[in-house]
């Protein structure tokens, strides 16, 4: 969809304002929960997508994980995600996508049938893992709710996609395909 | 286990970035966040409203953040941001962010793990 910027942007091009020490506090979250490494990386990219896609961020929703492309995450797969339940994904897979859904709507509502296909699934330390990375990736409301969301300083290919990685510290590096 | 066993260092994390969200909001502002997130994450029935026309201004973006941010409108955004002139509406939408997650994140636990703690 169309968004303006919606608040003020600094020389920096992020938006002005805006307190260091959260900033700092909340991206030392976001590195230690991609540090985890308890889930294989085509699930971690199915949920990542899944969250742009709700959220409709667009940055996000152009970015790939490398490793999970690596590993078998194509187009023709996470093509999928938008209609998973209909979709020929795994059982596992749609499971993840069911959880990402309960969590990011109403994780009051989740059922016990979904509690118990998670288990059925999924390894505690999983679980863990998917609940953390649901937030990291839910991270990018904020920069929708501000309308920073756009690709301008993305280096999309012609496809409008670019390589998404994380080094060892969990930080993100964002490269050309 | 609870999410804290398994995910020591994140939850430590979070809990940093948790308190100084709470820090930077001031008290009023951070009672209605916190009111709102209880409601529309938890179910929880609402324990104060907003009593300014800046914290209805900046509810209305809340509570569309936290059903669906897709469907946020520029003007609702910017009416709200226009109440703090000095740009300091970024660090309510980051704080009401942290705070959030980590409502969604205690419900989410509780259900498919021993909890959060």
């Amino acid at each position: 969809m169309s968004r303006a910027t919606r608040v003020p942007i600094g020389d920096d091009g992020r938006p002005v304002g805006r307190d260091a020490e959260l900033v700092r506090l909340l991206a030392t979250y976001q590195d230690t929960v991609m540090r985890s490494t308890y889930v294989d990386p085509v699930t971690t990219e199915l949920v990542r997508l899944r969250c742009a896609r709700q959220h409709d961020c667009r940055i996000c929703q152009s970015l790939r994980l490398v490793d999970a492309r690596d590993d078998g995450a194509t187009d023709d797969v996470t093509d999928q995600i938008d209609h998973y339940e209909t979709s020929g994904l795994s059982e596992r897979h749609k499971v993840a996508l069911r959880l990402v859904d309960a969590v990011i709507w109403r994780p009051s509502d989740m059922t016990d049938e979904l509690v118990n296909e998670a288990h059925e699934h999924f390894t505690d330390a999983e679980l863990s893992e998917l609940l953390l990375d649901i937030t990291k990736w839910s991270t990018q409301k904020i920069h929708v709710t501000l309308g920073t969301d756009g690709t301008d300083r993305v280096p999309l290919d012609e496809h409008g996609i670019a390589l998404l990685a994380f080094d060892e510290s969990g930080a993100a590096r964002v490269r050309h395909v | 286990m609870t999410l804290r066993d398994l995910q020591p260092e994140a939850c430590a994390d979070l809990d940093a970035a948790y308190a100084r969200a709470i820090e930077i909001l001031d008290p009023d502002l951070l009672a209605v966040v916190i009111d709102r997130i209880s409601v529309l994450v938890t179910g929880a029935r609402p324990q104060c409203s907003p009593r300014s026309e800046r914290e209805r201004a900046v509810c209305a973006v809340i509570d569309q953040e936290l059903i669906d941010v897709a469907g946020l409108d520029d003007d609702v955004v910017r009416e709200a941001a226009a109440h703090f002139p000095d740009g300091h509406f970024a660090d309510v939408v980051m704080a009401a962010y942290v705070i959030e997650a980590r409502t969604r994140l205690q419900v989410a636990s509780t259900a498919l793990l021993g909890g959060f703690e």
